[in-house]
């Protein structure tokens, strides 16, 4: 029977692979934004649920949802900070309100999160807007996520990167 | 030549420590509390130093406990679990509708100290 850390592992690899997917997409400019988002929001899920194994999360139960990204992702760059800044992080506490906000844009992405129905844009299915405009991921702009290439944005994802390899 | 004893600090003094961490990174930590098992297992150091921390930033998911191993360069010599709850969550917690894990129970408040 598989361990926690077995399962930690696991989850950790895939999001490895889900990772490198993305950077495959966001090569190609051919391919719509929605593409790589969805692999982001994916390899970041896999990571918070590689953590919540390892902290005795029933593997199975954390099948169910796509709703941990938001809680458990923030907590895990502080970590990174603390082995890598140690104790004194006062100097990254606007890293860390930017991490928060980048934490809870990726949970969106998933359809099945949807902030009780205030935010229908996700990065997989068709929605209806307020006007009843039909929407298409493929054409959507997804305007609260162009924090990627900004600074903090990079950081943020060298973070996921970083503690995703740490648990593989 | 000299003979240097090293001590490993008690592990409430690293919790302290992780504590001010916390809250010096986040200003929405509003609270951070001990979380403890029985005496025999928080006498073992192996057993993590718990925290449930109160933050207002957070989004309401339930009690999600995530383990963190320990950063001996930081000098937090003790694995880690951190709690993070809403204050809605909080007031659940503390009035029994939600409730911890493993059979912890929520411990000593780790007060916020001056820069």
């Amino acid at each position: 029977m598989a361990s926690p850390e077995d399962w930690s592992r696991a989850y950790a690899r895939q999001a490895r692979a889900d990772l490198a997917a993305r950077a495959v997409l966001c090569a190609d400019g051919t391919l719509p934004v929605c593409a790589q988002l969805h692999f982001l929001q994916m390899a970041c899920e896999k990571l918070c649920k590689a953590y919540l194994c390892r902290s005795g999360s029933d593997p199975q139960d954390l099948q169910t949802s796509h709703a941990y990204i938001a809680k458990t992702l923030p907590l895990i760059a502080r970590e990174l900070f603390v082995a890598e800044y140690g104790r004194d992080l006062s100097g990254r506490s606007w890293l860390m309100a930017h991490i928060r906000h980048f934490a809870r844009e990726i949970e969106l992405l998933a359809p099945a999160v949807d902030a009780n129905r205030a935010r229908r844009d996700n990065a997989e299915y068709p929605w209806e807007d307020a006007s009843g405009m039909l929407i298409v991921p493929e054409q959507y702009e997804f305007p609260n996520l162009n924090f990627l290439s900004s600074a903090a944005g990079r950081s943020f994802l060298k973070l996921v990167a970083i503690a995703i390899t740490e648990l593989c | 030549m000299a003979l240097v004893a090293t001590t490993v600090p008690p592990k409430d003094d690293v919790a302290r420590l992780l504590a001010q961490a916390h809250f010096s990174v986040e200003p929405g930590v509003l609270r951070i509390f001990r979380v403890v098992s029985d005496a025999a297992r928080e006498n073992d150091p192996r057993e993590p130093i718990k925290l449930l921390e109160v933050n207002s930033d957070t989004v309401p998911a339930g009690i999600l406990p995530v383990y963190f191993g320990p950063h001996n360069a930081s000098g937090i010599l003790y694995p880690s679990v951190v709690i993070e709850v809403t204050p809605e969550e909080y007031e659940a917690i503390s009035h029994g509708r939600l409730t911890l894990p493993n059979g912890w129970v929520l411990g000593p408040e780790l007060p916020r100290t001056a820069a």
